[in-house]
């Protein structure tokens, strides 16, 4: 019988083990950190993890809980105690009989992830969608039939123009007793959309404070960002990890999902809607509020993720032509998708471009309005789908490309999320051919680290390293290139030699991080074939790009930004080293951060900019990339550092002289001898 | 021995990816009365299977193929001539059908492996991206193709890859040819578990697998 197959999610790690052995043991071996406290004694219960049930085809397994020993009674005690509840496994005791697919929660994780998106300050116009008014409205007197309602809306328009308004059926209901608690004076909480004013909530007596919410749903990370909605002030931020990665790491493995299992949209669809609760629930308490005081919400999100929000299939986002459900935005009830914010709450969801350009891209047009400049920019959101937009006031062109996941760590032998550990700065010295590196969580150099056993702790590093996240894996390819270890075509100079260098038969490695520097004593390197996969996946953006520059008949660009969470840490010049994007002056490469999640906000405090992001996503002209008759072309010209025929002259000081210029024929040594093959 | 040196330097010629020389080699070659054949198999051929060696190990890559590609069907254009003046015909090893299943637009790689599928010997009908099935099996049948390969790209694609053996099994086809699958989203597991006859991981594998089956099925 062959050993049973592990998986563990969300890092994607597998391997076979021995049948027998504890899914902590298995997690150890193959470099997954599960917590534990007590060391396995059944004690903590740190080290719960959960079992995802059928069938996975892409990992070419069925996992089932029976794979697993069933747990012993000191197990299920435990768990039983545990806050978190019951659905899960103790991973110390539980052993592995068969394949299984196992998911660690975040509060299982060793390393617990950060996730770094910040809502950056931007100058909004404050216009809410929605406001409070307050109102005293004439009391109910024999002779006069208006009704309750008819009152309250004569002095909303006497007293505040509103003309034409309705009021949400829950608020009914109240509204007779509401209106007698505080002698007729209320306060009215309006949601406008457009001509349309309907009232959402109404409060006895003068009350203060609107609430809203913007979220970015990324499908790795949601992020929730509560505003006061008459000032504009950002009250609380909160993140998560999209619970979505435990049925697929990327967009395709969940549209999969969806189409393999018979209650997978249902089940995506209710985790993400939990994932929502609870942000709003924790931003609202570190706020001092409750979730019920958020009285709007704007969602923004790729197209895959709106579909399995709104409970839309997302099936035909799988496959050709892409079609959308619907692109344009929409005002939905809260309540009608069970999030719990204020029940009268409306979520506004902005619009998409085509179906692989959703409403965060959007977000993204909103927060940097390249439709308002006169420079032509191309703005890029790099994640493991890129979206490319490229543009001014006079035309924009939009397109998503397979950028794959290399950039999000993962297909790097080494490659990790960003958390604490991750090696996100590389420089290399040309001749010793060493590297000095920075890692997420300790501000010092690695150079500066103090790793004698008897060094005084505060000279040790916060966290040795574990891993390569997706800017150092840029910065790692580029700085290797920059010191002659590998060449422009990506391959591993044959000439290159010392001890950071390995020839494990003919596969080079170059090792980043030795040993003493790492969590578990391995050292890191890059191997050949992750060099091969960052090529892949910068060249899939590059040619993105390259094709929507020729759509609008341009050889360069005035202004680059890097968008997404991603995008903010990556180094433009080392971006630009590696021939993910073209050639621009350096100072003209803008890293906007969370842009989306920006738009979201903007969206949110300005009802004028929903109408604006209509029209902006209707007008850009959606290109379609892997159909153009030249991709390939510019896909393989691009796979070269930076770029096979493409010239990089604000790189003049930093290529080697000739590659800056123009490039020249790569040179490579042929091996061609008696021992031949074939 | 002229003529070992001349195939030598052809071979040397592809490995180091430069057309012209590797088109004006082959013809000195003709001209100089060395059998088409020989030129392809002593001369061009070694040095396919360096590079096909090289990108196993990362050493070359995506560009380094495509060059290799183009000199290759160059070469084997003139060799065609030569043959044909002397009525003969390029050796065919096996028919091919190849392409990426419906709902999949994705062409780079499925176009690598056709290129070299053709330039190792077999005769490659290439139909194109988001193929539905029975495209792709009505084709299959017009040619009367040994092998029909299937790519994708996209995960959510993947099934139609099995929807296409189904099909050839309803059709009772499924006998007459071999089924192989391939692309992004595809694995060795998947391939077994939709019953398939091979996957192969890039182009080079898939040169290796078509040879196997041809041999292992019709010799």
């Amino acid at each position: 019988m062959t050993q049973p197959r592990v998986i563990f999610m969300p890092s994607g790690r597998r391997g076979r083990v021995e049948a027998g052995t504890t899914l902590l043991d298995a997690a150890r071996q193959l470099g997954v950190e599960i917590e534990s406290i007590c060391g396995g004694r059944l004690t903590c219960g740190k080290c719960r993890v959960r079992v995802e049930e059928g069938e996975f085809p892409k990992h070419g397994i069925t996992s089932s809980r029976d794979s697993l020993s069933s747990p012993v009674e000191e197990e299920r005690a435990l768990l039983d105690r545990l806050p978190s509840g019951s659905d899960g496994r103790l991973s110390c005791s539980t052993c592995i009989q068969g394949d299984v697919l196992i998911f660690v929660p975040e509060e299982s994780r060793a390393h617990k992830q950060i996730i770094r998106k910040t809502a950056t300050e931007r100058v909004i116009d404050i216009a809410p969608a929605v406001y409070k008014r307050y109102v005293e409205v004439d009391q109910a007197r024999l002779g006069e039939h208006r009704g309750d309602w008819g009152r309250l809306q004569a002095v909303l328009k006497e007293q505040w123009q509103l003309e034409n308004t309705t009021i949400d059926l829950p608020v009914l209901r109240r509204l007779q007793q509401v209106l007698r608690r505080e002698k007729w004076a209320v306060t009215v909480t309006l949601w406008q959309n457009g001509a349309h004013v309907e009232v959402i909530d109404v409060q006895p007596g003068y009350r203060d404070g609107t609430y809203g919410l913007a979220v970015d749903i990324g499908s790795t990370t949601v992020a929730a960002h509560l505003c006061d909605l008459r000032t504009g002030e950002l009250l609380a931020t909160e993140s998560t990890m999209n619970p979505q990665v435990t049925f697929g790491e990327d967009l395709m493995s969940r549209v999969s999902y969806a189409m393999m299992h018979e209650d997978g949209l249902d089940k995506m669809h209710t985790a993400i809607i939990q994932a929502l609760n609870r942000l709003a629930a924790r931003a609202a308490r570190e706020a001092g509020l409750k979730a019920r005081d958020i009285h709007d919400c704007v969602l923004v999100g790729n197209t895959t993720m709106m579909h399995i929000l709104l409970g839309i299939s997302p099936v035909e986002l799988g496959g050709a032509p892409f079609a959308l459900a619907n692109r344009d935005a929409m005002d939905i009830k809260a309540r009608e998708l069970n999030l719990r914010l204020h029940p009268g709450a409306y979520v506004h969801i902005l619009p998409s471009e085509a179906g692989h350009v959703g409403a965060d891209n959007v977000g993204v047009l909103l927060a940097e309005e390249p439709y308002r400049q006169d420079a032509l920019t191309l703005t890029v959101d790099v994640g493991t789908n890129a979206e490319i937009v490229l543009g001014n006031r006079e035309r924009m062109f939009s397109a998503s490309s397979p950028t794959g996941p290399a950039f999000e760590g993962a297909q790097i032998t080494f490659g990790m999320r960003a958390a604490p550990g991750a090696i996100e700065r590389v420089r290399i010295d040309p001749l010793t051919k060493t590297a000095r590196f920075r890692v997420i969580g300790e501000e010092r150099w690695s150079d500066e680290w103090a790793l004698d056993a008897d060094a005084p702790p505060e000279a040790q590093p916060q966290h040795l390293a574990a891993g390569i996240c997706g800017s150092g894996i840029i910065e790692a390819v580029a700085e290797m290139f920059l010191a002659g270890i590998i060449q422009a075509d990506g391959r591993f100079n044959p000439d290159s030699a010392g001890e950071r260098i390995t020839w494990d038969g003919r596969k080079p490695a170059y090792m980043l991080a030795t040993g003493k520097e790492t969590v578990n004593g391995e050292p890191i390197v890059v191997t050949q074939d992750d060099v091969r996969n960052v090529q892949l996946a910068k060249a899939a953006l590059y040619a993105g790009a390259k094709l929507l520059m020729k759509r609008a008949g341009v050889s360069t660009v005035e202004r680059i930004v890097l968008a997404g969470a991603f995008g903010s840490y990556i180094d433009p010049k080392y971006a630009m080293v590696l021939g993910l994007i073209p050639d621009c002056a350096l100072d003209s490469v803008v890293a906007v951060g969370n842009a989306a999640g920006d738009g979201a906000r903007i969206a949110l405090l300005n009802q004028h900019k929903r109408k604006e992001a209509q029209r902006i996503a209707a007008w850009v002209t959606y290109i379609e990339t892997a159909v153009d008759a030249d991709f390939q072309t510019e896909f393989v010209a691009a796979i070269h550092i930076p770029h096979k025929t493409d010239s990089f002259p604000h790189l003049q000081d930093v290529l080697p002289e000739a590659v800056a210029a123009a490039p020249r024929r790569r040179r490579r040594r042929v091996r061609v001898s008696g021992e031949l093959p074939g | 021995m002229i003529e070992a040196e001349l195939l030598q330097q052809m071979t040397e010629a592809i490995v180091v990816g430069v057309e012209d020389t590797s088109l004006a080699l082959a013809k000195e070659g003709l001209a100089r009365g060395i059998h088409p054949l020989d030129i392809v198999h002593k001369g061009f051929m070694p040095g396919l299977d360096v590079i096909s060696h090289e990108y196993e190990t990362g050493t070359c890559f995506v560009p380094e193929l495509v060059v290799a590609g183009t000199i290759m069907e160059g070469v084997l254009n003139l060799v065609r001539l030569e043959l044909r003046r002397s009525t003969q015909s390029m050796p065919m090893i096996g028919r091919i059908v190849i392409g990426t299943v419906a709902g999949d637009v994705h062409n780079i790689g499925k176009n690598l492996v056709s290129t070299i599928l053709s330039i190792s010997g077999f005769e490659v009908l290439d139909v194109g991206t988001n193929v539905p099935p029975e495209v792709l099996v009505g084709k299959a049948r017009t040619v009367k193709a040994h092998i029909l390969g299937l790519s994708a790209l996209t995960t959510p694609t993947l099934p139609v890859q099995r929807d296409v053996i189904e099909l050839l099994e309803e059709m009772g086809m499924r006998d007459d040819l071999k089924v192989i699958v391939g692309g992004g989203a595809a694995s060795a597991e998947w391939a077994n578990l939709i019953g398939a006859d091979g996957y192969a991981e890039n182009a080079m594998q898939a040169v290796t697998l078509c040879r196997d089956l041809i041999n292992n099925t019709y010799h």
